[in-house]
């Protein structure tokens, strides 16, 4: 597992974010979900020459 | 880049994590292995035309004007449709019979029954994310976040102060927390008890429609008398108060409340035991804890149905820990549940806000100023306001600019609960199904 | 039986008598009023939210202000709001406070049309079109209709089609994705019919004004029958400014 762990209202430098192979990515959130205490409160596309 | 974030309601945490792709290629979806991803992929494929290998139904979210296919129109919008001599189809929208916001229903029935329901939203679309980055003047960003639901101006303002004043390294004041909190509860009070007057305006009883009705008044009126306007537009300001709390308007706010609520106690008591009126209510757009978990709603349309999901428990901001607010749940997922929830967290906001009232915070006088907000960052911010679960994101360049904005409001999780509920119903219970989940077109189009 | 009397008599009476002359407190923002002396008007143009004020002389647009108040708590010595809710006026220009001005804004009777007395005066159906529109105008809308405010009394309601309109009150900035909606409802409403703005977003844009998800030509060759600014509309401007538009003989 392979994120970065924040509090509500809180902020985070972009490069504390792990940037993950998609499938790793797919496969890590998706697993998440399958215990009721994680729900997905965004998921969105950042556009190109963020970050 | 795409970018998810996970709450983790048992820890209070929220899990970041992103992945580099590329819009030209086809991926596998999230949606496949968990259906509460689905939005969220029909809105990145609509942003950017990322294409999805297994996603059920790429359906248009909103068209915006910052759409992928410029050529998708809301006008040529291909409906499902099931080829039938048996069934008709009933449109209803987007403009509505009543005072409301646009949105088009498409129902396809049998008979007098609903066999399946598809939403078309986006009629609403103001392209507010965009503006949040040309706008560059915080007080413009703020009256931005006002107006996403201009029904929920607690809930979208907090989040939006709340996310701006962390960018910037900011402390909130106690009493500036103090407003939001006492905002956000009003507000809840103030829309729960006009939704109740709704739903018996739909299902013709004129006395709870009207006593519910007029029950709202004193408590807009109330935001009136705090901050000039009924909707609390430019009560909550990043850093400032314009309208610090006393003793009077507590005064003022227990009177009111003191008024309120036996007139409502009684009106609930007499509407919640009136045999015509419940059996329009009961076991009338049904939503499973199943399908609502699979879907993932939240905020009520999560609470109806015995899932537990509410930032101020799991998340809490502001004087909600000092709170401990204990999540209203209710177990049948169905109009009634709905309505059951609202007057239950009514009463329970009264409790807080006179509990909240036993010490007012008093105001700063020497407030410290707001700085630049802090560069390559990214920061969250989730409030439940009386929807449900509202979630705003930013992140900033190397000088601290905004330069991407995202809002997530409670019904852009919450329209596929309404379709899957009126199921089955008959097509007459779809306004008091609509008006027990009374989700925001505004917001969902942003 | 029994239950349900009690309940009304607790209820009491509930409706605003007369609202020509009802009040509002205090902090409500409505018309606001310019101060003669000097001041920073640069200051002030910079800090509107919306542009809805200029300088020399120093005016404020109704059309555009969102009623935030941040120029009146910034300097408080030149600009101060009044309680004064009657704000709707039919005369775009009229929506404009100057500095030093502190009249009434009214109708503009010139403009006016012979036929809305004529057949409105007594009965007045609207349909309302939310293009955009935040759901605060659009709930201001309906509670000019419950039991405090209670315009039906005058003869004045919403209706569900535009058939059986007599003109439209439209809300919201105007989305690109509304527009041509709109231009279908406004068609189907039977002649003679008013347009009737209400809120700033709908006047304006308001803060939405210059996003291209906005397509505002409907507005470009209809004369519109009344400007109802507010951020949202306060049920008293808009059953006043009605009232005012179909009760006044030219």
């Amino acid at each position: 597992m392979e994120y970065q762990t924040i509090k509500n209202n809180q902020t985070t430098p972009l490069t504390s974010i792990p940037v993950l192979a998609y499938e790793d990515f797919l496969a890590q959130n998706t697993s998440l979900l399958a215990d009721q205490r994680y729900h997905c409160v965004s998921y969105h596309g950042v556009p190109q020459g963020i970050k | 880049m795409l970018l998810c974030c996970i709450a983790d309601d048992a820890a209070g945490n929220i899990l970041v994590s992103s992945a580099l792709v590329n819009c030209s290629q086809t991926l596998p979806s999230f949606t496949a292995q968990r259906l509460a991803f689905h939005k969220f992929e029909r809105e990145i494929n609509e942003n950017f035309g990322i294409e999805y290998i297994d996603h059920p139904w790429l359906k248009p979210v909103r068209f915006p004007q910052n759409r992928a296919t410029g050529q998708s129109t809301i006008a040529n919008y291909p409906f499902f449709r099931i080829e039938s001599e048996e069934l008709h189809e009933v449109g209803v929208g987007p403009i509505h019979a009543g005072v409301i916001e646009p949105g088009h229903f498409r129902f396809i029935c049998n008979g007098e029954q609903i066999l399946h329901l598809e939403i078309q939203l986006g009629y609403q679309h103001r392209g507010i994310e965009s503006l949040f980055l040309e706008k560059k003047k915080l007080l413009q960003r703020t009256t931005l976040a006002e107006s996403i639901a201009g029904d929920t101006v607690a809930g979208h303002t907090t989040a939006f102060v709340n996310l701006w004043e962390t960018l910037c390294g900011y402390e909130a004041d106690e009493d500036l927390q103090f407003t939001r909190t006492l905002a956000l509860e009003l507000e809840r009070i103030a829309i729960h008890t006009g939704d109740l007057s709704a739903i018996c305006t739909d299902i013709a009883y004129q006395l709870g429609s009207s006593v519910f009705g007029r029950l709202r008044t004193p408590v807009i009126n109330y935001f009136q008398s705090w901050c000039g306007n009924r909707f609390a537009k430019s009560l909550i300001r990043a850093g400032q108060n314009h309208f610090p709390f006393n003793e009077t308007l507590a005064e003022q706010l227990l009177k009111m409340l003191d008024a309120f609520e036996p007139d409502f106690d009684e009106m609930w008591a007499e509407f919640h035991t009136l045999p015509s009126a419940l059996s329009r209510l009961e076991k009338t757009g049904v939503v499973t804890k199943e399908q609502v978990s699979n879907i993932g709603t939240v905020g009520m349309a999560a609470r109806m149905s015995s899932i537990s999901r509410d930032i101020r428990a799991t998340h809490p901001h502001d004087l909600y820990p000092t709170l401990a607010h204990e999540p209203i749940i209710k177990h049948h997922g169905d109009v009634y549940s709905r309505t059951h929830i609202r007057y239950d967290e009514i009463k329970q906001s009264i409790s807080y806000i006179r509990r909240l009232l036993e010490k007012i915070p008093p105001e700063n006088k020497d407030r410290k100023a707001l700085k630049k907000p802090a560069a390559n960052a990214f920061s969250i911010s989730l409030t439940e306001g009386w929807r449900g679960e509202i979630c705003h994101c930013a992140i900033t360049d190397e000088r601290g600019e905004l330069v991407h904005y995202k809002v997530k409001d409670t019904s852009f999780h919450n329209w596929l609960a309404l379709a899957l509920a009126v199921r089955n119903n008959e097509i007459s219970d779809f306004p008091v199904s609509n008006k027990s989940f009374d989700l925001s077109y505004c917001g969902h189009d942003l | 039986m029994i239950d349900n009397l009690k309940i009304l008599l607790h209820q009491g009476k509930q409706y605003i008598p007369d609202v020509t002359t009802a009040k509002v407190p205090d902090v409500f923002r409505g018309r606001p009023i310019i101060h003669p002396g000097k001041v920073d008007e640069k200051e002030l143009v910079e800090l509107c939210p919306t542009g809805a004020i200029s300088a020399s002389p120093l005016r404020i647009d109704l059309g555009k202000c969102t009623f935030c108040g941040e120029c009146a708590f910034a300097c408080p010595e030149k600009i101060s709001f009044t309680t004064d809710h009657k704000i709707a006026t039919n005369d775009r220009q009229r929506l404009v406070i100057v500095e030093g001005d502190d009249s009434h804004i009214k109708l503009n009777p010139d403009l006016i049309r012979a036929e809305i007395s004529s057949y409105f005066s007594g009965s007045l159906k609207l349909r309302q079109v939310s293009a955009g529109g935040d759901n605060s105008c659009e709930w201001e809308l309906n509670a000019c209709g419950n039991v405090n405010f209670d315009m039906g009394r005058f003869g004045i309601e919403f209706v569900a089609s535009p058939r059986h309109a007599d003109g439209i009150v439209i809300t919201g900035p105007i989305t690109e994705n509304m527009a041509a909606l709109l231009q279908i409802c406004y068609d189907a409403t039977p002649d003679p019919k008013i347009i009737i703005l209400a809120g700033t977003d709908a006047i304006s844009g308001g803060i939405f004004e210059d996003s291209p998800a906005l397509d505002r030509r409907f507005l470009d060759k209809k004369q519109v029958d009344l400007y109802v600014p507010g951020n949202p509309v306060h049920p008293l401007t808009f059953i006043n400014g009605v009232l005012e538009l179909i009760r006044r003989r030219k």
